[in-house]
């Protein structure tokens, strides 16, 4: 199996599907026969030396599933933090509607959540309050299909990761395709009477668009509009 | 074309640029890979969606009651109407500044609907709209209502007709609707009396 792999790395060919050989019948097999063994994605989660091994945890496997994506080329990271503005705090027992717009097939494939801080109404407790993740609750629907991340509202407290988890950012069991015109629609629902200040990190890959194809695209519409431009003289 | 391979050769020339004393492919991260295997899966999945839109979405092929109107807009002959009251003493309350439950019930499972008329209301005297000693809450799950979570007036009525719709607020099977009530702590002094009144009327329907 070492000499397979190291054949594929002198095959400099990163993506290459490698068959296993027939193991003999009589010692048994390191692994099934006729496997595929595939080259290790170089990403931001081969290089986190905060993630531990851990095969029957929750974090591993999503990861296995996000496979496919990471092997794909041309998609960039897009991150979008809701809200936008930091200092937009959500209102006593509002609900804030915000919409994000990004590139059409983008996928949706991890999240972090966290709770910032917290204004006690006036007139009641000290200020600042005290406030957790768990105060909120957060639901994202794919404006196209109306299919929701969550089938109601999910607390935040289980989608919280305070940026310093090893299982960070929250993985989906997977990627979400969000189709054309790639608009996301993000409520986060404010159980308290206290203003809360908090942001919700969605990261998105998002499929890079090569210039040469949008020159192409632009000139077949300036040749379409000149032709419809002849016909009507 | 071998989608394993990156190879220089695919890129075809016009797309280059002058470089560092060489031509480098274009795009915007000034990087361009022909598209891999996991491309194509990736584009399979895309064509399955593509495929359930051209054919009306997930609604239109998914089993299930097809309606031609919005049911939220437009009753459907299965749906079936509700009207669910509930009322507290004055007197009965005992925690004046915390919230104090009305009315509660669940959507029946299967069954979505929608509340189009609310009615929130003070029998009592003493009472002034928005003067904050009364705060009437509506919650779905968890989840306070949009504008409904905070509202210091009365709305709608059960004592005079007919009802108008007055709301549009869509419930889902199984969800856990409930009233509240807040009486300021404040509020003893200026209320005398009455009941406080919650109520939700609407129709659902089976999904």
């Amino acid at each position: 199996m070492l000499g397979d792999l190291r054949a594929n790395r002198q095959a400099f060919d990163p993506n290459k599907v490698l068959t296993q050989p027939q193991y003999s019948m009589k010692g048994a097999p390191a692994q099934p026969e006729k496997t595929i063994v595939l080259a290790q994605v170089v990403d931001g989660f081969t290089f986190n030396t905060q993630l531990l091994y851990l095969p029957c945890r929750y974090f591993p496997n999503a990861l296995a599933q996000m496979d496919i994506l990471r092997r794909a080329a041309n998609y960039r990271p897009r991150w979008f933090v809701v809200p936008d503005d930091i200092d937009q705090p959500i209102q006593p027992y509002d609900t804030l509607y915000y919409q994000i717009e990004m590139a059409a097939n983008s996928y949706l494939w991890g999240y972090s959540f966290c709770s910032v801080s917290a204004t006690a109404p006036t007139g009641g407790g000290p200020e600042p309050t005290e406030t957790t993740a768990a105060d909120l609750l957060l639901q994202a629907v794919d404006s196209c299909t109306g299919v929701p991340l969550f089938q109601d509202f999910a607390n935040g407290g289980g989608n919280h990761s305070n940026f310093t988890s090893r299982a960070n950012p929250i993985i989906l069991s997977q990627p979400r395709l969000i189709l054309n015109p790639g608009l996301v629609n993000v409520e986060i629902s404010n159980r308290t009477p206290n203003t809360i200040t908090c942001q919700w990190l969605l990261h998105f890959a998002e499929p890079c668009r090569i210039i040469t194809e949008e020159d192409r695209e632009r000139s077949w519409q300036l040749g379409l509009s000149g032709l419809k431009g002849m016909g009507r003289q | 074309m071998n989608p394993f391979f990156y190879q220089c050769a695919e890129i075809p020339s016009y797309t280059l640029v002058p470089g560092n004393r060489s031509l480098l492919p274009r795009n915007v991260t000034q990087r361009q890979f022909p598209p891999t295997f996991f491309n194509r899966c990736l584009d399979e999945e895309l064509k399955i969606w593509d495929r359930i839109n051209r054919c009306g979405g997930l609604m239109a092929i998914c089993p299930g009651t097809k309606y031609n109107d919005p049911p939220w807009v437009k009753m459907p002959q299965q749906a079936k109407r509700f009207s669910e009251i509930g009322s507290i003493a004055l007197s009965d309350i005992t925690g004046y500044g915390t919230d104090q439950l009305v009315l509660s019930y669940r959507v029946p499972l299967g069954y979505d609907g929608v509340i189009n008329y609310i009615v929130q209301n003070y029998t009592g005297q003493g009472f002034g709209e928005g003067s904050g000693d009364l705060t009437w809450r509506l919650q779905l799950n968890e989840r306070w209502v949009k504008n409904l979570g905070n509202t210091n007036t009365q709305i709608g009525t059960l004592t005079q007709g007919p009802q108008s719709p007055n709301a549009s607020i869509i419930v889902q099977s199984n969800q856990l609707v409930q009233y509240f009530v807040n009486v300021a702590a404040s509020a003893a002094a200026d209320l005398l009396g009455g009941r406080l009144i919650c109520s939700t009327w609407g129709y659902w329907w089976p999904r």
